[in-house]
């Protein structure tokens, strides 16, 4: 995919603006929050000041990249937990989720606890969160 | 106060609902309308409702009145409409209500109808209006099955999206009502004791999941800041670093206005706005602005963690009698008399 942007463009702006992808979303602008990860080559990654210049030839998974069809394992353990409250962070949660699971389909609480911290909730949906891990990383 | 008449054309111009077939639930206190183009009938000084949409496939499309993002109510509220008028809840289709206090607004709060949505009130300030309005919606769905069999309407009963008449064994779906709907004259308010008693409740009280939940894991909810428009301009405010302080003069105004992108600069009563053609340029010049504050605000001199250690040892000193702001019942009794105690 080809896109132009300013030289100092970073991917979320790229992503919400230039492409139409608002399921990330902008929180902090400054990578405190987590409500803006996305996946570069796999790896969750704070799109708020991911600079373009690092994403060239680089492949980049967003939420509405996870599946189709809402068929994620986390998806539907997230919908079978009814995670969101507001569910502004969640696209961030989910993605942030998606890339401890892929690298270890059986983590430990406090794997999954050390992962997902720092990806804030003003909700706090957090319990419900470890719970829709949980049960994906059981039945996967 | 609006007449209904110019409230129903507004709708018309707003064309909320949609045009292909169906029917849709216009009730005021005491008429209902068939159908929005209707609007030769006589205003009426009831409140109109229009809170459901039947279409013929049987899809329910309930106009969710509460602007609500997270708590449930958007779940909620159509869950009071379609108990009452005894919908499938899988053919519910929420969609939210345009902004009209005089149809959609809830006489529940304080003075006339109103919209907001606030202190938890939504699904309490809702409650009987919409069980209201979805009992008489079903009574309008049982007034027309009773002209088709020719059968008097109280020998019928309703389940989940269908009409039956018990003795002849037949039943009707909602649904193919609404291909030949009529509205009756009147709509008689549904007494208490014809609605749902809590034991019949399929809906009210059961774990209903949030109908918003799904668009939340996939990306493809809406918030406000995913709002896009043609030709849309972005504003970002930098705000006074001490509560009271006004914006006296940008010094690099030229040089944040000579930014590609930068349509303008505003100033505001507590900060200075910028103005871009995108949202990442208006928070790039936002974090370049020069701006001089005004001296003398009254927080200038506060001290948050002083004032806290103040505070603390004012709560501590016994000497110091606080001022009574309300007082109820008696701590040293309620103590005694307690069954146990925690320390």
């Amino acid at each position: 995919m080809q896109v132009e942007t300013q030289s100092d463009a970073t991917l979320l702006w790229t992503l919400r603006d230039h492409l139409g992808l608002t399921g990330t979303k902008y929180g902090c602008g400054k990578a405190l929050c987590g409500a803006c990860t996305v996946h570069l080559d796999g790896m969750a990654v704070r799109s708020c000041t991911t600079p373009m210049s690092m994403v060239t030839n680089r492949s980049v998974t967003t939420i509405e990249g996870l599946s189709k069809d809402n068929s994620h394992p986390l998806q539907i353990a997230w919908v079978e937990e009814q995670v969101p409250q507001c569910g502004y962070c969640q696209s961030g949660q989910i993605m942030q989720a998606a890339a401890l699971l892929q690298n270890n389909s059986r983590p430990t609480r406090e794997q999954i606890l050390a992962q997902m911290n720092g990806i804030i909730c003003r909700c706090g949906t957090y319990t419900r969160i470890v719970r829709a891990i949980e049960r994906t990383a059981q039945n996967l | 106060m609006e007449n209904a008449k110019t409230i129903i054309s507004k709708i018309s111009r707003r064309k909320f609902i949609v045009g292909a077939g169906g029917f849709t639930f216009l009730i005021t206190t005491g008429v209902i309308w068939p159908k929005l183009s209707a609007e030769n009938k006589t205003a009426n000084d009831g409140t109109i409702t229009a809170w459901v949409h039947l279409q013929p496939d049987g899809k329910v499309i309930i106009y969710n009145p509460a602007a609500e993002m997270g708590q449930g109510s958007m779940t909620a509220l159509p869950v009071l409409i379609a108990e009452e008028m005894d919908v499938d809840w899988s053919m519910v289709i929420i969609e939210n209500s345009p902004i009209i206090p005089e149809i959609y607004g809830s006489r529940g709060f304080r003075g006339g109808n109103s919209m907001i949505t606030v202190g938890s009130r939504a699904v309490s300030g809702y409650y009987e209006i919409l069980r209201q309005a979805g009992a008489q919606a079903r009574y309008v769905l049982l007034y027309n099955a009773a002209h088709k069999w020719d059968v008097p309407i109280q020998e019928l009963t309703t389940d989940a999206g269908v009409v039956i008449h018990k003795s002849s064994g037949r039943k009707m779906l909602y649904g193919e009502i609404a291909e030949f709907a009529k509205s009756p004259d009147k709509i008689p308010k549904i007494p208490k004791e014809q609605m749902k008693q809590p034991g019949q409740f399929r809906l009210i009280g059961k774990n209903i999941p949030r109908y918003d939940i799904p668009e939340k894991v996939n990306g493809s909810g809406i918030f406000a800041m995913d709002i896009q428009l043609p030709n849309m301009v972005y504003g970002a405010i930098s705000r006074s670093p001490i509560n009271g302080a006004r914006p006296v003069n940008v010094l690099n105004k030229d040089s944040i206005l000579e930014i590609d992108g930068v349509i303008d600069l505003v100033t505001l009563e507590h900060g200075v706005g910028v103005i871009a053609n995108s949202i990442e340029t208006a928070f790039k010049a936002n974090k370049q602005l020069q701006i001089q504050w005004s001296e003398g605000a009254k927080a200038a001199n506060y001290n948050s963690v002083e004032a806290f250690e103040k505070y603390e040892n004012m709560a501590e000193d016994a000497s110091i009698k606080g001022s009574v702001i309300k007082n109820k019942g008696n701590i040293t009794n309620a103590l005694q008399n307690a069954e146990k105690t925690y320390s």
